[in-house]
């Protein structure tokens, strides 16, 4: 199905901008915007329902507004009838070809396939989105883009956005706060990022939640060179990473690794960047936090068996 | 086991059935309202407004009782993710047994009463809501059945029914998977293809598997890496079980695991020794 395209995007494609340089501040805005929906009430479907049904109780009530013909006045009820399925048929048709799109997103997302995730999201966000959540997910979606192409302002532009128009779900503001919060460091706008850091910190999270905010508090240790506090809580980080990030623990063993190193403490920082390089390649954590060329130089990283 | 299990889903059978004739029903009705009407409106206004608004009303109230139940049943969702399971039970058993138009909300209830009784490790449970959730028609709501179908799977694993866990299995094979679904998958393929004797066919295609063992969760992570440990190790494949195993110990305590499915136990010894 053909969805509209607004002038901003069409703007994007034919100067096909995100291909050649990533996700730019300018590609993010249009993107934003193009993505925003109408007001709440007036949308292009509801509206058009109203319209129908106007008519059609409208020519149900008072027989005299139908034309005089006998053929014509029994068609046009049935045609205003079909109309109105034909509308609500293609909207749950969209509403399902935007949910599998976005699926497709987040899956490439997942497996790390950017270029992929890089059109689909735009794809998705071209046409103006109703359901917050599944817009926000698709903005969330972009934000990781943006941050893989390193266009750390971008990014911040687009947490800062979902922050400030309160659109999706709790979790989702939630985890538009901590990309925030990993994008204002990499910015250099360190005051507000660890103010927002110190400000998650304190929050009674669960578990899952918990441990994105420490690995991110872990990040600013690391980057700020505050490694003794990365040091003191390395055990039970060690053992809040390991039960709710999954392979993603391997970043935080990564900068733990390094906490040490900074330390000069060698025996545990070999361990670490051990457990770091059998769960996550040490290209793939270079390529995340550059900063962390001198403990792969200076550790030896696991060797994997089938790659 | 929930004692009245049978007579539950008994009564889900029943207004199953109902739904199915009244949805034939209606839409044949539909159909000659909207030719008879018009007709009818012309020589009894009056008649045709109150029928047309009458079945308005009953629309009305029909989808909002069936939006009840689909809160109730998202109500069970929640109580089971947060580990309440018999506030869950209660929610779920009614929005079975207590009828409404929305088939689709029917259903949901019947999936999350599987997913609960999963939770709860009450595995012969779980294989009669399965197999009822299965004879209805639920193939076109995609997502239902591959789950129903995965539970069904691992619950006849955890009981040792090895063919029909294959045959609950098997029709997965034939269709296009979600990631998730891939995820959900994978282990309960490995755990059939070790007992069932196949480490060769476990152990086979290694790189994808891994990559797709990356994206789990830390339990299901360290499952899978423990089973397909345990293929190399069948399969004498050194590098890659120690590997593996050393990877499943990062994720997760492999004992605990273990004792759930002790296919894995000559890894978690193994580790152990580590």
């Amino acid at each position: 199905m053909e969805i509209p395209i607004s002038t901003a995007v069409l703007d994007c494609r034919r100067q096909n901008r995100y291909k050649q340089t990533g996700m730019d501040l300018q590609t993010v805005n249009q993107l934003i915007r193009s993505s925003e929906p109408a007001s709440r009430l007036w949308r292009g479907p509801m509206l058009i329902l109203m319209g129908l049904s106007v008519l059609l109780g409208a020519a149900w009530a008072n027989p005299d507004l139908l034309p005089a013909g006998r053929t014509l006045a029994y068609v046009l009820p049935q045609c205003l009838l079909v109309a109105i399925v034909a509308v609500i048929a293609w909207d749950g048709r969209r509403r399902r070809l935007i949910g599998r799109r976005l699926q497709e997103a987040m899956e490439a997302v997942l497996l790390q396939d950017w270029a992929t995730a890089r059109q689909v999201v735009c794809e998705l966000l071209r046409c103006p989105i109703r359901q917050p959540t599944i817009r926000t997910q698709s903005l969330l979606a972009l934000a990781a883009v943006a941050e893989t192409d390193q266009h750390y302002d971008s990014a911040q532009r687009i947490c800062e956005y979902i922050l400030q128009t309160g659109i999706g779900s709790p979790l989702q503001q939630h985890t538009a706060e901590v990309a925030l919060g990993a994008a204002l460091l990499r910015t250099g706008q360190t005051t507000d990022a660890v103010a927002l850091i110190d400000r998650l910190a304190v929050l009674d999270l669960p578990g899952p939640l918990k441990a994105q905010v420490e690995l991110l508090a872990l990040f600013r240790e690391v980057t700020m060179g505050h490694a003794d506090d990365s040091v003191r809580r390395a055990d039970e980080r060690k053992e809040l990473f390991r039960t709710h990030l999954g392979t993603r623990a391997g970043y935080g063993y990564a900068l733990m690794a390094a906490a040490f190193d900074r330390m000069q403490q060698s025996e545990p920082a070999l361990r670490f960047w051990h457990d770091a390089t059998l769960l996550i390649p040490p290209q793939e954590l270079l390529k995340r936090f550059p900063e962390m060329k001198s403990v792969a130089d200076r550790y030896p990283a696991v060797e994997y068996p089938f790659r | 086991m929930i004692p009245d299990l049978a007579s539950v889903l008994r009564t889900f059978r029943r207004q199953m059935a109902i739904l199915r004739v009244l949805r034939t029903g209606g839409m044949a009705l539909f159909i000659i309202g909207v030719a008879v009407l018009p007709n009818l409106r012309a020589v009894h206004t009056q008649a045709a407004l109150a029928i047309g608004l009458g079945l308005l009303i009953l629309a009305g109230l029909l989808a909002a009782n069936s939006v009840r139940l689909a809160r109730e049943v998202q109500a069970g969702g929640v109580l089971i993710s947060i580990g309440k399971f018999d506030d869950a039970e209660v929610w779920l058993r009614r929005g079975l047994t207590q009828f409404a138009i929305s088939r689709r909300a029917k259903i949901m209830a019947a999936q999350m009463l599987a997913s609960l009784l999963v939770y709860r490790r009450q595995y012969e449970d779980t294989v009669a809501v399965c197999r009822e959730l299965l004879r209805q028609p639920i193939r076109r709501i995609h997502h239902i059945w591959i789950d129903t179908r995965l539970m069904l799977a691992d619950s006849l694993l955890a009981l040792g029914r090895l063919a029909e866990a294959h045959e609950a299995m098997l029709p997965l094979f034939g269709v296009p998977l979600s990631l998730e679904a891939r995820m959900q998958l994978l282990p309960i393929q490995l755990r059939y293809e070790l007992a069932a004797g196949h480490a060769a066919s476990a152990a086979s295609a290694l790189q994808q598997k891994v990559r797709i063992a990356e994206l789990m969760d830390s339990p299901s992570a360290c499952l899978t890496y423990a089973l397909l440990a345990e293929a190399c190790r069948r399969q004498n494949l050194t590098d890659q079980q120690c590997f593996l195993a050393e990877r499943a110990r990062l994720y997760h305590d492999l004992e605990p695991l273990a004792r759930l499915h002790p296919i894995i136990e000559p890894i978690a010894a193994g580790a152990e020794k580590l």
